[in-house]
């Protein structure tokens, strides 16, 4: 296709007019962008030296709990720091403990924990699940006490 | 007679098809443009500086012949 000249100069003008407008708008919606974001933003420093609170916290392990329940398993000592959790377990019968401690304690596989027994891994996974489902039924029986005990 | 410091029209034709070699012609004639409107506090400040290029770009390719 064939243009005139004059089609030319017109479409460089237009052309160079709308980069011009392209640029300018862009511009103006960084600088705000960028305002806004400078407004809101604090450096660290300046946060950990002025603010009144600290802007940071430190887990505490093993305090809140009064008295950490110890179960031995296999000769080794497990220490459990959660009254709750230690309440529920207590509970459970022994091999149904054992289960669970050996699953996610020892890192034992079901293969593995049904060796120990002399059964079969999908009786030890069995096991595993029962003892969970029982441990949630007692943890939530527990908490159940303790709201009633606060209540009167 | 054509003003010589406006792209030339084969170019602005190229760039706006998207060759890429007629759209980094056209990025190097705004450039010293592009740099003095990214100074922020009387620095040229590099993200503005990439976002007026990304949005330049973007608009060539939406540029018509038409209106």
């Amino acid at each position: 296709m064939i243009y005139s000249e004059e089609y030319k100069e017109h479409i460089e003008y237009t052309f160079a007019a709308f980069c011009k407008v392209v640029l300018h708008n862009a511009a103006m919606t960084a600088y705000r962008d960028f305002g806004r974001k400078q407004k809101r933003e604090v450096s660290l420093e300046y946060l950990i030296s002025e603010t009144p609170f600290e802007p940071f916290t430190t887990d505490i392990y093993f305090e809140q709990y009064d008295q950490p329940t110890i179960f031995v398993i296999k000769g080794q000592e497990i220490v459990v720091a959660s009254k709750r959790l230690a309440n529920a377990l207590s509970k459970l019968s022994e091999q149904r403990r054992n289960v669970l401690f050996l699953y996610f304690f020892f890192g034992y596989t079901d293969a593995q924990i049904g060796k120990e027994y002399g059964r079969n891994r999908s009786t030890a996974n069995y096991w595993k699940l029962a003892a969970l489902k029982q441990l949630r039924k007692e943890m939530e029986r527990l908490d159940h006490e303790e709201q009633k005990a606060d209540t009167f | 007679m054509r003003n010589k410091k406006l792209i030339p029209f084969e170019v602005i034709e190229k760039a706006v098809a998207g060759e890429p070699e007629a759209i980094g012609l056209v990025l190097q004639y705004y450039s010293p443009r592009i740099k003095y409107l990214s100074k922020y506090r009387g620095h040229i400040n590099d993200d503005i500086q990439d976002r007026l290029k990304t949005q330049l770009i973007k608009a060539i390719l939406q540029f018509r012949f038409d209106r």
